[in-house]
């Protein structure tokens, strides 16, 4: 018996020595970004931000356009779209708010682990750092405007590149979340300034026409007009916009965009649905629009909403498709001049330059929609103004973001959003998702819903 | 290169431990030849399979298939014990001088004697026991044909939870022993096959790429209805099927046993004429119970429930069945298996064949398996013995498209917004009409869809016994085990262009083709040491290591936009790959030591270390021990006639699933521009198995002269280190993270009664077997933690510091009015409860096994969408003065327990009726035995369930994370069989 525990102990020893560690073999490690990041793993995850900027678009129109009465999702198995959305049933803690309001966070995480990346250098020169760090933190900018626009007097988390699983990242009021946006694009800009000629990275396709930094801080500041004219700071808008990449003479479609393909690894367009399967127009669209001169109807309309057979699903009678996106590689904007010219007439009309505003409202109603110029219009009383400006940034806009939400919100329009059903109602904003403040050991303002309209 | 070098390691260690001791002299005493024959005492028939020991002595001879046994004793007066599974034990005393005995063995249905697993390479016999180990042999579990082998055990286990996850043939159940095992992690049990783990993995068919019922999720969907791997075993082929419950049992495995352990084996040959078996199965199965949709009177009624369409297509009086059109049909099933035993002194084989075809009550569905088997053993010298068990099985079915969808495709998620006025059936062209109430024709789609699955599977194992030292006093043995587990799945989904929602996405037709390489290696060796310094004392001590290596590869191409006709991925225009691929590599070390004193005190003591891949530290070994007594008092004849009290305490892991500690950058690109991506779940730094401690006490009596056996048992389990997937402020960027934090407790009863009577030649043997058990949060790292569901609205689980881990958290109404947000239920039943009779006279035999599951809730969601649609069967009157389907909805959801519905049942699980022809009817004497039976299975089904199967879940893993939710299920069917079974 003696030999036999020495030598089980032996081989005991020798097969406790195996290594038995296995690699992720299925994706790449974070722990690639931390620590001696490579220069090409940097890369990798500044091009990263492309697709994960784009993550939200899955569910931000289908949940938002609805609310806004621009048109109804109808997932012909999931009621919650009409009980949630249109009705009251309305509870944060389901996907219409976590789909909206977790993408955008993983995106600022991105571009956080990629900022921290960059503190070891990962073999980039200093003007590339700049390069990049002017594009992400522009690029988080974006991101937080969309959290603003959704959850606004909620507030939001601003502050959150700490550890996940530590203290979270205290929600700060609208005013503040404003304000911390505008300096991110802010610092953004300085960044992009000292970057250099060329970006150290690829762009896609949807940012072709703002492939260096110095093209690219005409985006930054067309983001940060949008930002002021949400917060008010009308003044700052103007200063925006003239550094912006808004040009009355180039095409209304100029601008930045999400790009979708049909190819392996990428993504459709989520909102392409030809055959009305899901989404449909809402019939305000064709009632509440104006006619040309020649009695038909808004160009904008005639481009995007089409007559189609009626049907009625989960009990909503619906004859209106969208043609909003015509195949699954449309690409979705993130911002483009139609929208700044509007931002310009928005902050002149704030600001009290009523011609100014007129003028541009006018360049977009024959540009856009083939209307006839009111030439009254800076005569008219400001409210009327702003009528005329919010039909055009419905019909400009729609179904390219929460613009008529957000809109309408800020000038307390909402209640004018008609309903279909007596039990509907309009929400004003959304609450904090449930986990977001159910993780936390005293919960912040900001989680329970306002109250509908 | 780490598996190799491994392997080598533990060959060199297998080796040297061979060879080491080999040195040590071989000292016995003159050995004499004892020759006999063994016989059953009522039959007077030979019995093979027998085992000769000598009292005091650790030598055992296996007997013959005529009876005959030659064994070696010691000079002078000896003791056998002569054993057979399904016998009494006997001693036979032999005189110094006598050479020759005959021995007559009793039945014994208690089953006292068998020997049962305790060890690595170790037993002992179930008298002595110190669990409650549950042992299913061979004869009762086939009573009633099944495609897998845990159906076949539905109802036989106290303390195991079985349940068919859908109707579909071919297979997919969910098994959980001693109730819950973990919230995150597994909960199903290992299954060890002939000392090999194999793998009993779901993978996924890919029909999420025409359902999205899990949006941009398509390689890991647990809603697609798959079938679990271990349905390749071929339940003919299982000579014992043992289930080691919780970790007091099971702690010998380690990191892998806390949802407990099954141990299988197979059958082997015996020593002498070859002999044949065949049987042959014919049957018919039929829908047992439907969900059923409303007929509508008037027009008015189909205009308030599918708006004013439905007046186009009203036509008074006219009402479609499309349920019984759809899974109505009677399909025919066969099985037919074959199998080969016989051997010499040296080399023994068992060999099997099986093909089986199943149908299923959708047309065009089936479960088909072919199985080939070859077992051999072979003695080598006066030392070695080598067996070898190898299995060839060929799967395929076609089990349709039912279940969650997000796309109005599958079959149930169609027919709840399709009025029965609407007719679905082809034209006299052989065209489907188009559904002008749904996404899809469900009668076209089950013509048109293919969903078929094919497996391909290699289980082979090889085990060498080296009897190292024989001497009187004390044996060494080793065991060296290797085994090898490796399947490829290949799946086709066609969902063609024509189907009548392929077009909505812009892009007609799908095509999905996947293959999964699994890929389970197993290379250990125990060595066994048994010493008896006295009569009375036998000590087995046992020691060994363990490595496995679990690799998994699944690629899938999906090809869109078809045209018509080609069913190629290429075919498409719109091309996407996917691959996801496991690794797994453990290894583990265990010593135990049982000491056995005189036949009544067994004392057990081991340890288990483990470490695994699945751990942030793949280097930390994590500790597991054991201990256990039992003893076994005789008291005489009477009606009492033994007591044992047993305890036993034990712990084991869970290991994290893999993956679960990876933080991972995904990649993706936008129009060709790559890049990584942040995606949901982070893992802690440390993440590590779950630690399951079990306590188990129970005691075993033996009544009425031996005639009825009642075994009690108790037990606790306390899991700590929980593995759970805590949310984070989704504004860190991470959804979730995986930590191990909180812990919970189960406390069980488990009862079993089985008896004999005998009058005359009519003979009774019930057995009935009881369980419950209880389960409580402990610690939670937040105060509350709802692993999954749908919002409080439809009810969803809900984790709370000292409430039940299976309670179900939903709004609920006052008689104010006023809504309350309280517990509405439990997934957890209140007891279950296996009744099985087996009756005989003569040659004629009945035997039922009742299955009775009290309370227990699921979330019936089919039932809600029927009442959303306004198409439920008992819409405007509900059955029996219950609510109507309007009047749920109405309530619904301030009142969510409305569709949190009781899933009870009782179960006519199993009959059959057999009888054995007398001999002059065996095919003029060609045949040994002939027995023709007529057997059933689920003939009747009795629940409060509203729809369907109550069994049913939509996700696999019983209370597993999510918890219980029914959708659109596969219908459950019942099946009745005729068999002739003819022996050589």
């Amino acid at each position: 018996m003696r030999p036999i525990r020495p030598l089980l102990l032996l081989g005991a020893l020798a097969v406790a020595a195996c290594d038995l560690q296995v690699n992720d073999p299925n994706s790449g490690s974070i722990e690639r970004l931390r620590g001696d990041a490579t220069r090409a793993d940097v890369e990798a995850a500044v091009q990263g931000i492309f697709y994960s900027s784009r993550d939200v678009h899955d569910w931000y129109l289908p949940v938002i356009a609805p609310i806004a009465r621009d048109g109804y999702y109808l997932d012909p198995v999931n009621a919650e779209f009409i009980t949630a959305l249109l009705g009251s049933a309305f509870d944060p803690g389901r996907f219409y708010v976590t789909l909206l309001f977790n993408p955008p966070y993983a995106t600022i995480r991105l571009g956080n682990e990629i900022l921290g990346s960059l503190e070891g250098g990962a073999g980039f020169s200093d003007t590339e750092q700049e390069a990049i760090r002017g594009f992400v933190k522009t690029m988080q900018a974006h991101e937080l405007l969309t959290i603003a626009g959704i959850f606004d007097e909620s507030g939001a988390p601003v502050d959150v590149a700490g550890d996940p699983a530590g203290e979270p990242a205290p929600v700060l009021s609208k005013v503040e979340v404003y304000e911390r946006i505008r300096q991110l694009l802010d610092e953004g800009r300085t960044h992009l300034a000292a970057g250099g000629a060329t970006f150290p990275f690829t762009l896609t396709e949807g940012f072709s026409g703002f492939a260096s930094p110095a093209a690219f801080v005409g985006v930054n500041r067309a983001l940060r007009a949008r930002a002021d004219v949400y917060a008010g700071a009308y003044a700052d808008a103007l200063t925006d916009l003239s550094e912006s990449f808004l040009d009355p003479a180039a095409p209304l479609s100029a601008g930045v965009f999400h790009s979708y393909t049909t190819n392996a690894g990428d993504k459709r367009n989520p909102l392409y649905d030809p055959d009305r399967v899901r989404i449909h127009g809402h019939p305000s669209l064709i009632t509440g629009a104006q006619t040309r001169g020649d009695g038909s109807l808004d160009l904008r309309v005639q481009a995007k909403v089409q007559e189609s057979t009626a049907r009625t699903v989960l009990g909503i009678p619906v004859s209106l498709g969208l043609t909003v996106y015509n195949s699954p590689s449309a690409p979705i904007p993130v911002i483009r001049n139609e929208e700044l010219i509007l931002l310009r007439a928005e902050a002149n009309l704030g600001l009290g330059n009523y011609p100014a505003a007129a003028d541009d409202i006018n360049l977009i109603r024959q540009g856009s929609g083939g209307l006839e110029p009111l030439a009254d219009l800076e005569t008219r009383p400001p409210e009327a103004i702003l009528d005329e400006l919010l039909y055009n940034k419905r019909y400009s806009l729609l179904w390219e973001g929460a613009h008529r939400w957000i809109d309408l919100r800020r000038y307390g329009r909402l209640e004018t959003l008609p309903k279909f059903a007596p039990e509907h109602v309009i929400w004003p904003y959304f609450a904090l998702p449930t986990t977001e403040c159910v993780t936390r050991s005293s919960p912040p303002p900001g989680c329970t819903m306002p109250a509908p309209l | 290169m780490t598996f190799v070098r491994c392997l080598l390691v533990a060959v060199a260690v297998a080796i040297a431990l061979v060879c080491g001791p080999g040195a040590e002299a071989l000292s016995a005493q003159a050995p004499r030849t004892v020759t006999g024959r063994v016989i059953d005492q009522d039959t007077r028939q030979p019995l093979a399979d027998v085992h000769v020991g000598v009292l005091g002595t650790t030598a055992v001879t296996a007997g013959q298939q005529d009876g005959r046994f030659t064994v070696l004793v010691p000079e002078g007066a000896a003791t056998l014990v002569v054993r057979r599974i399904g016998y009494r034990e006997s001693e036979v005393a032999v005189a110094a001088d006598v050479s020759r005995v005959e021995v007559e063995l009793e039945a014994d249905p208690l089953r006292l004697e068998e020997v049962v697993v305790t060890g690595r390479s170790t037993g002992v016999q179930r008298r002595n026991l110190a669990n409650a180990v549950a042992k299913v042999d061979a004869a009762e579990l086939v009573k009633a044909p099944t495609a897998t082998v845990e159906q076949a055990l539905q109802g036989k286990v106290a303390g195991a939870s079985i349940r068919t996850n859908s109707g579909a043939p071919g297979g997919g159940v969910s098994v959980a022993l001693r109730g819950v095992s973990s919230i995150i992690g597994a909960n199903t049990p290992l299954y060890v096959v002939d000392g090999v783990i194999v793998s009993d993995v779901a993978v996924p068919p890919g029909v999420n790429a025409v359902t999205q019922a899990a949006p941009g999720n398509a390689l890991t969907s647990p809603q697609e209805n798959p079938v679990n791997r271990i349905a390749d075993l071929n339940p003919n082929d299982i000579e014992s099927v043992e289930v080691l419950k919780g970790p007091s049992a099971a702690a010998i495995y380690g990191s892998k046993a806390a949802g407990g352990v099954i141990v299988i084996t197979t059958k082997r040959g015996q020593q002498g004429r070859t002999t044949f078996n065949v049987r042959q199965e014919v049957g018919v199965s039929s829908m047992a119970r439907g969900v059923g949709f409303r007929r509508f009177e008037t027009v008015d009624e189909a205009v308030a429930a599918f708006g004013p369409q439905a007046a186009d297509y009203w036509r008074p009086g006219t009402f479609f069945d499309h349920e019984e059109a759809l899974a109505g049909s009677n399909p025919a099933s066969y099985q037919t298996a074959l199998s080969a035993s016989g051997g010499s002194e040296n080399t023994r084989y068992f060999s099997s064949v099986l093909m089986r075809h199943e149908g299923g009550t959708i047309d065009g569905t089936f479960g088909d398996k072919q199985a080939l088997r070859l077992n051999l053993d072979q003695v080598v010298g006066s030392r070695l013995t080598a067996s070898l068990a190898t299995q060839v099985v060929h799967t395929k079915s076609d089990r349709g498209l039912t279940q969650n969808d997000n796309s109005g495709t599958s079959y149930y998620g169609a027919l709840t917004s399709t009025p029965s006025f609407f007719d679905l059936r082809p034209g006299a062209d052989g065209l489907f009409p188009v559904n002008p109430f749904s996404a899809s024709n469900p009668l076209q789609t089950a013509a048109l869809l293919r969903n078929s699955e094919s497996v391909w599977r290699v289980i082979g194992s090889a085990n060498v016994t080296a009897e190292l030292i024989q001497a009187p006093r004390h044996a060494l043995r080793f065991v060296g085990v290797a085994g090898l587990d490796h399947f490829t799945q290949n799946n086709y989904v066609l969902s063609p262009p024509e189907l009548q929602f392929e077009s909505n996405d812009g892009l007609a037709g799908t095509v999905g083709e996947s293959y999964t390489q699994g890929l389970n290696v197993n290379v250990g060796g125990s060595l066994v040491h048994e010493f008896r310094p006295s009569e009375r004392v036998t000590s087995t001590l046992s020691a060994g290591i363990q490595y496995e290596t679990r690799d998994q590869d699944l690629t899938r191409a999906l090809g869109q936009n078809l045209p018509t006709g080609l069913g190629n991925v290429n075919a498409g225009t719109v091309l996407t790959a996917d691959q996801r691929r496991e690794r797994v590599r453990d290894v583990g070390f265990y010593a135990q030591e049982e000491v056995l004193v005189d036949e009544r005190l067994l004392l057990t003591a081991g340890v288990r270390a483990d470490r695994s891949s699945n751990n942030a530290d793949a280097d930390k070994l994590w500790l597991y021990p054991k201990a256990a007594a039992s003893y076994r008092l005789t008291l005489g004849d009477g009606w009492l006639n033994e007591v044992k009290l047993r305890s036993a305490y034990g712990q084991s892991g869970n290991q994290p699933e893999f993956g679960q500690r990876y933080t991972a950058l995904l990649s993706g690109n936008v129009s060709g521009v790559q890049g990584f991506r942040i995606q949901g779940a982070t893992a802690a730094v440390d993440l590590h198995p779950e630690r399951q401690r079990e306590i188990e006490v129970g005691a075993d009596l033996t009544l009425l002269r031996s005639n009825a056996l009642l075994e009690l048992t108790g037990y606790e389990k306390k899991i700590t280190d929980l593995l759970l997937q805590l949310p984070l402020p989704p504004s860190s960027g991470f959804i979730s993270e995986f930590r191990n934090s909180g812990a919970l407790r189960v406390r069980g009863l488990e009862a079993s009664i089985t008896g004999t009577a005998a009058l005359g030649r009519f003979s009774w043997t019930p057995r009935l077997n009881f369980s419950l058990y209880r389960c409580t949060m402990l610690e939670l790292p937040q105060a509350k933690v709802i692993p999954g569901g749908f919002g409080v609205g439809f009810g969803q689980r809900e984790l709370v510091v000292g409430e039940s881990c299976g309670q179900v958290v939903g709004n609920d109404s006052l008689a104010d009015g006023s809504v309350v947000t309280r517990k509405i239920g439990d997934e957890i039943p209140d007891f279950t409860l296996g009744w099985s009779n087996a009756l005989s006279y003569g040659d004629a035999s009945l035997y039922f096994l009742w299955d009775w599951q009290k309370g227990g809730r699921m979330l019936n969601l089919t039932s809600w969408y029927n009442d959303f649609f306004m198409n439920s069967d008992d819409y405007l009157e509900g059955e029996g003065g219950e609510l109507s389907g309007a009047e749920r909805f109405a309530l619904w959801p301030k009142q969510s327990a409305l569709y949190f519905e009781d899933a009870g049942f009782l179960k006519l699980r199993e009959v059959q009726l057999a009888y054995t022809l007398p001999e002059s009817l065996r095919l003029w004497g060609a045949a040994r035995s002939v027995t023709l039976s007529v057997t059933g299975r689920n003939l009747i089904t009795v629940t409060p369930y509203r729809t369907g199967d109550p069994e049913g879940t939509q996700q696999a893993g019983s209370l597993a994370g999510f918890g219980r939710w029914d959708l659109w299920a596969y219908p459950p069917s019942r099946s009745f069989w005729f068999a002739v079974d003819i022996g050589f």
